[in-house]
């Protein structure tokens, strides 16, 4: 699956496809395995985002974000270093409901919970509607990607950590490693990103990062365990 | 157990330390072998059979288990396919998490002859893997080890997590993905992916009308014609990008980066008008084939091939 196609398949779900796009996208998926089950996840993503109730989050950040919205007109916002101390995040003059969800991934992108003695918390899920998001710029539409993948990360993250005791030791260093590596990158673009808020570029090599982090997550269970 | 599992012919060697037996199969037969430790060589001949030598302990033995079109070849200490783990999420508090414990390892080296056109399924967690001119299907997987493969059509596939992966003379749909190890990738045609989180990316002499390139930490470097309606994607976040190309090539060029430089050998004027932020686009000739190339913290060269270095 190449970005090229994997780029349109949310547009392509959202009916935002020009006829002749959409059917070079549907004579791709008879040939792309890939595609196909990245669109079905995608998909159960968007129908799960659509009917889940969500979750009271540990801390309702909101008040601070909308406090900040008013305060900032649009300019970096350092929700993160009030909790954690964490570098600043972007938050600028997106949607309300997006600002939130990528709070979230905030939380949710700058951790590997593989080895850990126990589980964390669960992260907050504030998924958005997709509804919402119709008639938003390109930018932000790519960040709402962005944030589905945090989301999902959040979830594997999470079930990998609950027994990891199966996987190699050294497997599991190597890919703890390569997952700070991400991390770092992550960190990287969030930073250009929160200094150029506007770049499709920095919006799209953001949602790359995370989605590459997604994918070396989800195939992390299928990596040869080697003791019991 | 195993012999029940197979349901087919089914043979059992119990030898000490070495291993050599052939036997008849069919050209087309998929030839599995699963390896805990230490290194798996595939050679091909043109006789319908497959040569299985083997160097391991006393206590080991190797197991030929053949089961319709399969042949599968291991340890009896060791089974690959019994020793995943699975992970179920049916929604935010429902997750299942499911582990089949693994047999004792063993360490084995196998040389392994077969029909060239055989397809092949070769890997294990800490195994070197080399399949030599293999014509047909070749799916490689460990976790930590070195992959080469010269040869194979069809689906070509590697995939390690700590290892280098070197594939020459392939064609077909080619995907070659490490977690941290550099993949070299040569004189090969088809739809190519290569992707590697901490490592360098090397192609040389690619005709491919659909190539894609990602590295997060490490340079990406490619030398190939550039086909009319093809698709060339090049990027990485840490690291420079390299491309070299015909010189007549036609293409719509796009490069983006963060930090970094763009230098080129083709004459181009840049249009004001489409410069986005950290990208802009540009063609060349009639820009009938597209080519992304974005390097985050990095410098990008675009090349005419003419002017590759010598390898």
């Amino acid at each position: 699956m190449s970005d090229h196609w994997a780029t349109k398949l949310s547009a392509y779900l959202d009916d935002e496809l020009a006829p002749e796009d959409a059917a070079a996208l549907e004579a791709h998926l008879t040939r792309c395995e890939e595609c196909v089950t990245a669109l079905g996840e995608l998909r159960a993503v968007m129908a799960w985002a659509d009917s889940y109730p969500g979750r009271a989050p540990a801390t309702d950040v909101w008040p601070r974000i909308s406090a900040r919205l008013h305060h900032t007109r649009g300019g970096p916002v350092d929700l993160l270093n009030e909790r954690s101390g964490r570098p600043p995040w972007l938050i600028g003059a997106l949607p309300k409901a997006l600002a939130a969800g990528i709070a979230l991934m905030a939380v949710a992108g700058g951790s590997w919970l593989l080895g850990r003695a126990s589980a964390p918390a669960v992260p907050a899920l504030a998924v958005i509607p997709v509804a919402e998001m119709r008639g938003v710029p390109s930018t932000d539409v790519t960040m709402l990607q962005a944030e589905k993948y945090a989301a999902a990360i959040a979830e594997l993250e999470m079930a990998l950590s609950a027994r990891t005791a199966g996987l190699d030791s050294g497997t599991v260093r190597i890919l703890n490693e390569k997952l700070h590596v991400i991390d770092r990158a992550i960190a990287d673009a969030r930073r250009a990103l929160a200094s150029d808020p506007n770049s499709a570029y920095l919006a799209q090599h953001f949602t790359r990062m995370m989605r590459h982090k997604l994918i070396l997550l989800r195939n992390a269970p299928r990596f040869t365990v080697t003791q019991g | 157990m195993l012999m029940t599992i197979a349901g087919g012919i089914m043979a059992a060697l119990t030898l000490v330390q070495q291993t050599d037996t052939t036997f008849a199969v069919d050209p087309a037969a998929r030839i599995n072998v699963s390896n805990y430790a230490g290194g798996i060589v595939v050679r091909t001949w043109t006789r319908n059979a497959v040569r299985v030598q083997a160097s391991h302990s006393r206590r080991d033995q190797i197991i030929v288990d053949r089961a319709g079109a399969e042949v599968r070849i291991r340890s009896a200490n060791w089974r690959r396919d019994a020793d995943h783990f699975d992970v179920q999420i049916d929604g935010p508090d429902r997750v299942g998490v499911q582990i089949r414990s693994p047999r004792r390892p063993s360490i084995i080296d196998y040389e392994i002859t077969v029909p060239a056109s055989a397809p092949l399924d070769l890997g294990g967690p800490y195994t070197d893997v080399t399949a030599e001119g293999v014509n047909g299907e070749v799916s490689i997987k460990v976790n930590e080890g070195d992959v080469s493969i010269r040869g194979g059509s069809g689906r070509v596939t590697a995939q390690t997590v700590e290892g280098d992966i070197t594939v020459r003379r392939a064609q077909g749909n080619i995907r070659l993905v490490s977690v941290d190890g550099d993949i070299t990738l040569e004189d090969a045609s088809g739809d190519i992916l290569a992707e590697t989180t901490d490592g360098e990316i090397r192609m040389v002499n690619i005709n491919s009308s659909n190539v894609e390139a990602f590295s997060v930490d490490g340079d990406v470097w490619f030398s190939g014609t550039i086909q009319a309606r093809g698709r060339y994607s090049f990027n990485t976040h840490d690291g420079d990008v390299t491309v070299y190309v015909p010189r007549a090539t036609s293409a719509r060029i796009t490069v983006a980066t963060f930090d970094g430089e763009f230098s080129t050998d083709f004459p181009f004027t840049l249009d004001t008008r489409r410069v986005r932020g950290h990208r802009f686009t540009f063609s060349v000739g009639s820009g009938a084939a597209e080519i992304d190339v974005e390097a985050f913290d990095g410098d990008i060269e675009l090349r005419y091939l003419e002017r590759r270095p010598a390898r």
